[in-house]
């Protein structure tokens, strides 16, 4: 427990100190690329994927509890705002954090584990630099874009199913959304999933670059950003959504 | 100036039992070849960090090129860095790097004005050196085997043109005929460039006497003896004599063979 919170404390100078890289040069900007393809692009099918089914098993669920009440038009709208507030960052943290965050501490692990970190520094490299900064800045800008994704396809999805499968009328599906959301219900959902990011490549990433013991130590750090980053993740959508709440609305 | 690495004094300890340098005093000299003995777990490369600027002494001084490390802000630290070029005892190249990349990496890091073509030409004539040619280039480290990885890691350390080389246990866990090759190279290395000064830490006995021209033992974290092999030798410390006499028996025609 405490171990727990040293490991917090140890976390944030470790932030610090690698975001106060960010504007010194070299910039690093090849290296960020090539982190947002990994994390983004390749994320793109299973996202989308994971979006589909989501939205529509989400539309199917709606479905029978609105029947009862005969307010089957408000799938649509609860669909959307379900997705773009909550189910979108989530569920794409969620996925991107075992994808993309289980490989970044593997990685930074192994090199750690082999001394090639070391080897950086000898060579005048800095490694938080050179492996850290760019890899949380990349899932900070792509996170918010593979959310904004699984949105859009989880909408899809939905809309497909209710009206091709449920009989509601597409005219009305659509107009009721138009009603009931608004850009800020997509924004804050962005900004969650930005968070998100920043949660799981700032474990995964310190968990990397502090892996001791060889393969073994590798696979504990692995397993330690998985389970931490999803914990986090889920907590802070808590704590983030009520402060939202008492914001915007 | 005539040292190339001065410790002073250096003292280092990792928790309340863990004291690994109690005061060790060395004085590597330019421009030869030094070997730094010791028993696994004397403090090798704990030291060796030290010099290398990885680790902050808890007290004493590192004085590298005639500059205190412990006075040097992050900044300079990373000019001296450039000075020095390392072999780790796996090469720890860099895995997701072909051969060439790995050795062109050091110099498109620290001469960012060359073009393309002319960081390629460097990193080739490394290789080069080091008897690698163009089929290895695109290689990654996991396919080479210890030996090429040994000679890739090599060569990347050449890469800037170091004034300090430094071999962390070059020859550890190779077969003897294997190991002899890396020695063989780490000499050739060193005489090809004059003025370069060459630090290897090692246990193997036989071959620090071998190739080194000056040998430094460290035992109970501080440096129980220093100079040419010949003090070795000629030592009465009852430790060392034993020490020795079992090393006698290897040593064959080199630069510090016994009389």
């Amino acid at each position: 427990m405490v171990g727990g919170i040293l490991d917090l404390g140890e976390m944030s100078t470790f932030f610090t100190s690698s975001m106060g890289w960010l504007v010194r040069p070299p910039f690093r900007l090849y290296e960020i690329f090539e982190q947002i393809e990994f994390v983004g692009n390749k994320s793109v099918f299973i996202i989308m994927l994971s979006g589909l089914f989501t939205g529509m098993v989400f539309a199917l669920q709606t479905y029978s509890a609105f029947h009862v009440v005969s307010s089957e038009t408000l799938i649509g709208p609860t669909v959307a705002l379900a997705l773009t507030r909550e189910l979108g960052p989530v569920m794409t943290g969620l996925i991107v954090a075992g994808r993309a965050g289980a490989a970044m501490s593997a990685q930074i692990g192994t090199m750690r584990v082999t001394e090639q970190i070391d080897a950086l520094e000898v060579m005048g490299v800095n490694p938080k630099q050179y492996l850290v900064t760019p890899r949380i800045v990349a899932c900070v800008i792509a996170m918010p874009l593979l959310a904004a994704v699984f949105d859009f396809i989880g909408n899809l999805g939905s809309y497909y199913l209710s009206t091709h499968l449920l009989n509601i009328d597409a005219a009305t599906y659509l107009d009721k959304i138009n009603l009931f959301t608004r850009p800020k219900d997509i924004a804050q959902g962005l900004i969650k999933a930005a968070f998100f990011g920043l949660i799981f490549s700032l474990i995964g990433t310190f968990k990397g670059f502090h892996t001791k013991n060889g393969a073994r130590g590798v696979g504990m750090a692995t397993n330690e950003t998985v389970v931490l980053s999803s914990i986090l993740i889920l907590v802070s959508d808590y704590f983030l959504s009520a402060l939202i709440k008492m914001i915007m609305y | 100036m005539e040292n190339a690495i001065e410790l002073i004094n250096l003292r280092k300890s990792f928790g309340p039992n863990g004291d690994v340098l109690k005061g060790v005093d060395l004085k590597v000299p330019r421009g030869k070849i030094t070997v730094i003995i010791g028993f696994s777990g004397a403090g090798k490369s704990v030291m060796l960090k030290h010099i290398l600027g990885l680790l902050k002494a808890d007290q004493g001084t590192v004085t590298v090129l005639g500059q205190d490390l412990g006075r040097l802000d992050e900044h300079a630290l990373n000019e001296i860095r450039k000075k020095f070029g390392m072999l780790f005892q796996s090469a720890a190249l860099f895995d997701d790097m072909t051969t060439i990349e790995n050795v062109e990496f050091p110099i498109k890091e620290m001469r960012r004005k060359l073009k393309k073509q002319e960081i390629r030409k460097e990193a080739e004539q490394r290789l080069k050196v080091v008897g690698l040619g163009p089929e290895h280039y695109n290689k990654y480290p996991s396919v080479l085997s210890g030996g090429m990885r040994k000679r890739v890691g090599l060569a990347r350390a050449l890469a800037l043109e170091p004034e300090i080389l430094l071999y962390d246990e070059p020859t550890t866990g190779l077969d003897p005929v294997l190991a002899e090759t890396v020695d063989d190279l780490i000499v050739s290395t060193h005489n090809h460039r004059p003025g370069l000064t060459s630090v290897i830490i090692s246990h193997d006995l036989p071959a620090a006497f071998r190739i080194g021209d000056y040998v430094a033992m460290l035992d109970g974290g501080k440096i129980r003896l220093f100079g040419p092999p010949q003090v070795f030798f000629e030592s009465e410390d009852p430790f060392i004599k034993k020490f020795v006499h079992k090393v006698k028996e290897y040593v064959g025609e080199g630069r510090g063979a016994p009389p």
